[in-house]
């Protein structure tokens, strides 16, 4: 699997992830089947950091309701990952304004 | 606060301010805690969104708020500060906006032009000599005898004459065949009033009661059923009854049914004063007019276009209104004529306005108490109400500030009136009709 293919999309607009940013950690989705180890080679191939740990959990998808019927969402994987100190990925390009 | 004045024109003005950088940030600071509290943000709880975030997603609606605010604090103040009123909306042009600079507008507006001088001695008029006359008078009596008229069975009976009102039932045939819907019964017309065709008209004249007239016609060629147009027909008429008018003798008994008054020599004289008070007025009203377009042409002064545009909307208005009255139909072509005259017309009146206002500022004329009482007694007698009714009417600021207006506008037009050669128009040639011939004309 090549990087790409890894990393779906990184999660930036929540609560947490803004939370975990200030510590150097940055959440992705990332391909179910991608174990830590293609994710921290990903990571470092994609962005150009050095990653220290990367942790996962399994997202399970949530119940939706539609009227009568109902469906669940599929479950992702998402990963949590540490940079090295210093490391950073700026997701918004341009440092916005002041 | 910096402010820069720059006049365009005599009428048009421009501030350029400057607000400082601080007041900026201060200004964008509070926006964007404003907008913390409120924004709902995906992923967030509401009010836990940070700063960044809410700048990447409304940065230029904040920045536009951000303007509108600054301008609606300072303007006033920029205006307050260089001691201008405008009389229009000022137009705002940002000139730019940035994060940690100072921020600069332009507003360009209207005020009133400042008159120094206004030229308005030795403007030759000319002043009706119109004069109710008996002739006048008798018109208005005869007017009076025709609404009076009354209906009678002539004795003994005779033929129909044109002028009498006739009751007929009439059926109509068209090229031989008769038409159901063109029948009538008990049908009141007035003979040769034109409400027949001239030919029914014509063939109902000398005949009696219970006679039957027949009657060749054509159908003229604008006949609003378009099927019968230019087609011979006939027309089947029984006559009823024939009624004379009758006008009432010119005598006391009229005066007493026109208007209780006692004698029809006092209904004469009141007449003669209403006519005398009518022409009086229309040559005050035109002898103004002639003021207005004289003080037009010797003061071209620029004239602010919001001003005219406000007073052109309120003429058009009146137009409109008084056209759906008449139930008048205007081609596109002639209410752009229109629109242009009231437009010239807004403009001449505008400027008078402006000049009678610089006059009366030049000349020191005010309002005093003594002449609102006097306004009162005037308009008293205009309107038939009692003095102490009216003073609480025009307790109001607005309906007050209305009565000042005018009260000032008489003395002004006195005024000029008095530095100016009058020479008296002949009768035959009334004034006003030299005004209306004059300001089509001018420019």
């Amino acid at each position: 699997m090549t990087p790409e293919q890894i990393i779906k999309r990184p999660i930036v607009l929540t609560e947490k992830a803004t939370r975990l940013r200030d510590s150097s950690q940055f959440v992705f989705e990332v391909a179910r089947e991608a174990d830590k180890i293609a994710i921290r080679g990903a990571i470092e191939h994609l962005f150009n950091v050095k990653v220290t740990s990367v942790n996962t959990s399994i997202v399970r998808g949530k119940h939706r309701r539609m009227g009568r019927g109902h469906a669940k969402l599929n479950n992702w994987k998402k990963a949590v990952v540490t940079l090295k100190q210093g490391d950073n990925i700026d997701f918004f390009a341009e440092n916005a304004e002041a | 606060m910096q402010v820069t004045v720059q006049r365009i024109s005599s009428v048009v003005m421009e501030l350029e301010v400057a607000v400082p950088a601080d007041t900026v940030k201060a200004e964008l600071e509070k926006a964007y805690t404003e907008l913390a509290k409120k924004a709902q943000i995906k992923g967030f709880r509401q009010g836990k969104a940070p700063r960044n975030i809410l700048q990447r997603m409304f940065a230029p609606q904040v920045q536009r708020d951000v303007v509108n605010q600054l301008v609606n604090d300072t303007l006033p103040k920029a205006l307050e500060e260089k001691a201008v009123t405008p009389i229009n909306q000022p137009q705002v042009e940002p000139l730019k906006f940035e994060v940690n600079a100072a921020f600069q507008y332009k507003a360009r507006f209207e005020v009133q032009p400042d008159v120094e001088k206004v030229d308005f001695e030795g403007f030759e008029l000319s002043r009706s000599t119109k004069v109710a006359d008996e002739k006048a008078v008798e018109e208005q009596l005869a007017g009076l005898q025709q609404r009076l008229v009354e209906l009678k069975v002539p004795d003994p009976a005779r033929g129909a004459v044109t002028g009498d009102v006739l009751t007929i039932d009439f059926t109509v045939e068209v090229e031989g065949k008769l038409r159901k819907d063109a029948e009538g019964k008990g049908v009141q017309v007035e003979l040769g009033s034109s409400s027949l065709l001239p030919e029914v008209d014509a063939a109902l004249v000398g005949k009696k009661v219970g006679e039957q007239v027949t009657a060749d016609i054509t159908f003229p060629g604008q006949h609003p059923q378009k099927e019968i147009r230019n087609k011979l027909g006939q027309l089947n008429v029984t006559l009823l009854e024939i009624k004379e008018k009758v006008l009432p003798a010119l005598d006391d008994a009229l005066a007493k049914k026109v208007a209780n008054f006692e004698t029809l020599v006092e209904l004469r004289a009141d007449i003669h004063t209403k006519l005398e008070k009518a022409i009086k007025e229309q040559g005050e009203i035109a002898l103004a007019e002639q003021i207005v377009s004289r003080l037009n042409e010797r003061n071209p002064i620029e004239v602010p276009q919001s001003l005219v545009a406000q007073q052109a909307n309120m003429m058009l208005q009146e137009i409109g209104q008084q056209a759906t009255r008449a139930r008048a139909q205007f081609t596109e072509d002639q209410v752009k004529n229109i629109q242009e005259n009231v437009r010239k017309d807004a403009e001449r009146k505008v400027r008078a306005g402006l000049l009678m206002a610089a006059i009366a500022k030049l000349n020191g004329f005010k309002v005093t108490d003594e002449d609102i009482e006097k306004g009162f007694v005037e308009l008293a007698e205009e309107t038939g109400k009692n003095v102490a009714k009216l003073k609480v009417e025009y307790r109001d600021p607005n309906r007050r500030n209305i009565l000042i207006g005018m009260i000032l506008e008489d003395k002004i037009l006195d005024f000029i009136e008095s530095k100016s050669i009058i020479t008296d128009a002949p009768a035959d040639a009334p004034a006003d009709e030299a005004v209306a011939a004059e300001s089509t004309t001018e420019k």
